[in-house]
């Protein structure tokens, strides 16, 4: 089986360039620590990016500099991050516990999508009978998926995924892959995701960027050119191990 | 055995409610066996004397004038404590800057405020509420300042994300995090300031309830005093139970009820 591992980035189409010389946070001592050294990167087009990375790298706080959270940053990012419409999930669902299901998705639409109709988005996550339902009767699942289609009720130009499977159980986070892949091949967007998991990035993403212990830099970004039948099973697991022998330590965490 | 509905001993809430009510007014009316009249009339009299005031329309009158200035006190106290609490609780600068006006405030007894208000202002109305609303603005905003302290983050985060504009954000993520700081600053304002409603009438004003407590207390009618305060009382009864309690209940019917 041919498996193939290219070094360099081979997509057509427009690319929202990240550059982040340096970021740092004060320890508790009050010495800083730096968390991102040259953490350069492009994300193509309307494409699947997913970040892997040693736990505690500084993953959620590229994210956090990218979602506009953080300011407090050396370099530039592409303005594309500050005029774009953004979706987010977060690692934790974040939806108000005091408004309803589908109130957390309307109050994320901007006004001009105000009325819009959510009845497909709610059935395509599974949500169609939970509208009204509060937060507290969800399972982490359904959070998750409620959380999900807020992120796309907004028709995001760009998609900001933080380790949005984590802590689920494996065929649960299954069919929510599922479900975002089919989200996304009905309405495609330009997705950075994070996770701990290689063969989720594997499954979804077209690219994959490795980050290397912090402060973290970007060691290699590699296009996955697997064809979506071998995106699973041996011909995913041969890919897997390809990438483990040239960055030992980073991929298989 | 009681079951979850009911409370010690098997009561429904009602009933207990009703007993510790019917108590209140047997011990009143033991008190006036024992100290007489003149002292403390019995019930019935001050019930007789409080259909006879509320016929003439004198009582209407003055309880409406009292209300009226405490909803007035209330709503101030309220919007203006609640503004310095989420600022001093949100910004550092903003908690230093302003706290020690607010402990100067919290300290400064009641009476004082109220006299020199009436000096500076004059003895009006204005004057009245503004003396009162000054008394209870501290202790909101102190209450309150804890509610935004203990805000979660990673709510306005995700606002921030989804570009919230500022109305939005305080209606939807700020307040309803704030609520039960600003229930807590509520039930306990409404309480004070009507108290304080009372000693601002005495001082300075020709109508409302503590005008004409310490009018009766000038002719020593007991009798009027205690018909004065039951209804006032029952009123602030009929609010807890008619406006707070409904309210909060709706405000927190996204909370899992415990099974």
């Amino acid at each position: 089986m041919d498996v193939s591992v290219s070094q360099r980035m081979n997509i057509d189409g427009d690319l929202l360039s990240v550059d982040i010389a340096a970021k740092s946070f004060a320890a508790a001592n009050g010495a800083p620590v730096a968390v991102l050294k040259d953490l350069t990167f492009k994300l193509p087009a309307d494409r699947f990016t997913c970040m892997i990375g040693p736990s505690g790298c500084g993953k959620t706080t590229t994210l956090g500099i990218l979602l506009g959270l953080d300011a407090d940053y050396a370099g530039a990012i592409d303005p594309a991050f500050a005029d774009a419409r953004i979706g987010a999930v977060f690692q934790e669902p974040r939806l108000l516990p005091w408004r309803t299901v589908e109130d957390n998705v309307r109050l994320a639409l901007p006004d001009a999508m105000a009325d819009r109709d959510l009845s497909h988005l709610f059935d395509q996550v599974g949500l169609g009978d939970f509208r009204n339902a509060f937060p507290a009767e969800l399972s982490l699942g359904m959070a998750r998926r409620a959380a999900l289609a807020r992120a796309f009720a907004i028709e995001p130009e760009i998609l900001v995924l933080d380790e949005p499977f984590v802590s689920l159980d494996e065929t649960t986070a299954n069919r929510l892959r599922d479900r975002l892949a089919s989200l996304l091949g009905e309405r495609p967007a330009t997705v950075l995701m994070v996770t701990h998991n290689i063969r989720e990035a594997v499954r979804l993403a077209d690219h994959l960027l490795i980050l290397s212990d912090r402060p973290a830099h970007c060691v290699a970004a590699v296009d996955i050119g697997l064809a979506p039948d071998c995106r699973t099973g041996e011909p995913a697991e041969a890919f897997i191990r390809e990438l483990e022998k040239r960055h030992p330590g980073l991929v298989l965490l | 055995m009681g079951t979850d509905a009911t409370g010690p001993g098997g009561l429904s809430p009602l009933a207990a409610r009703a007993i510790s009510i019917a108590g209140f007014f047997a011990l009143w009316w033991l008190a006036s066996l024992a100290l007489g009249p003149r002292l403390c009339p019995d019930p019935l009299s001050v019930v007789v004397f409080l259909g006879r005031e509320m016929v003439s329309g004198e009582l209407p009158y003055h309880l409406a004038i009292t209300l009226i200035r405490v909803a007035a006190a209330f709503v101030i106290a309220m919007a203006v404590g609640t503004a310095i609490g989420l600022f001093m609780g949100r910004s550092t600068a903003g908690n230093f800057l302003l706290e020690p006006w607010i402990i100067l405030l919290l300290n400064a007894p009641a009476l004082v405020i109220i006299v020199l208000a009436y000096i500076w202002i004059g003895l009006v109305d204005s004057a009245a509420i503004l003396a009162v609303a000054l008394n209870k603005i501290p202790n909101v905003a102190v209450t309150i300042r804890e509610g935004a302290r203990a805000m979660n983050p990673h709510y306005f985060q995700m606002a921030r994300v989804f570009r919230f504009s500022r109305a939005r954000t305080l209606r939807h993520v700020t307040l309803p995090q704030l609520q039960p700081y600003i229930a807590a600053a509520a039930r306990s304002g409404l309480a004070l300031i009507w108290k304080i409603v009372l000693v601002v009438e005495l001082l300075g004003r020709p109508n409302g309830v503590g005008f004409q407590i310490h009018l009766y207390f000038q002719t020593f009618d007991v009798r009027a005093i205690l018909a004065y305060t039951i209804a006032f009382a029952a009123i602030m009864l009929a609010i807890e139970y008619l406006v707070v309690q409904p309210v909060e209940k709706r405000a927190y019917r996204w909370r899992p009820r415990p099974a």
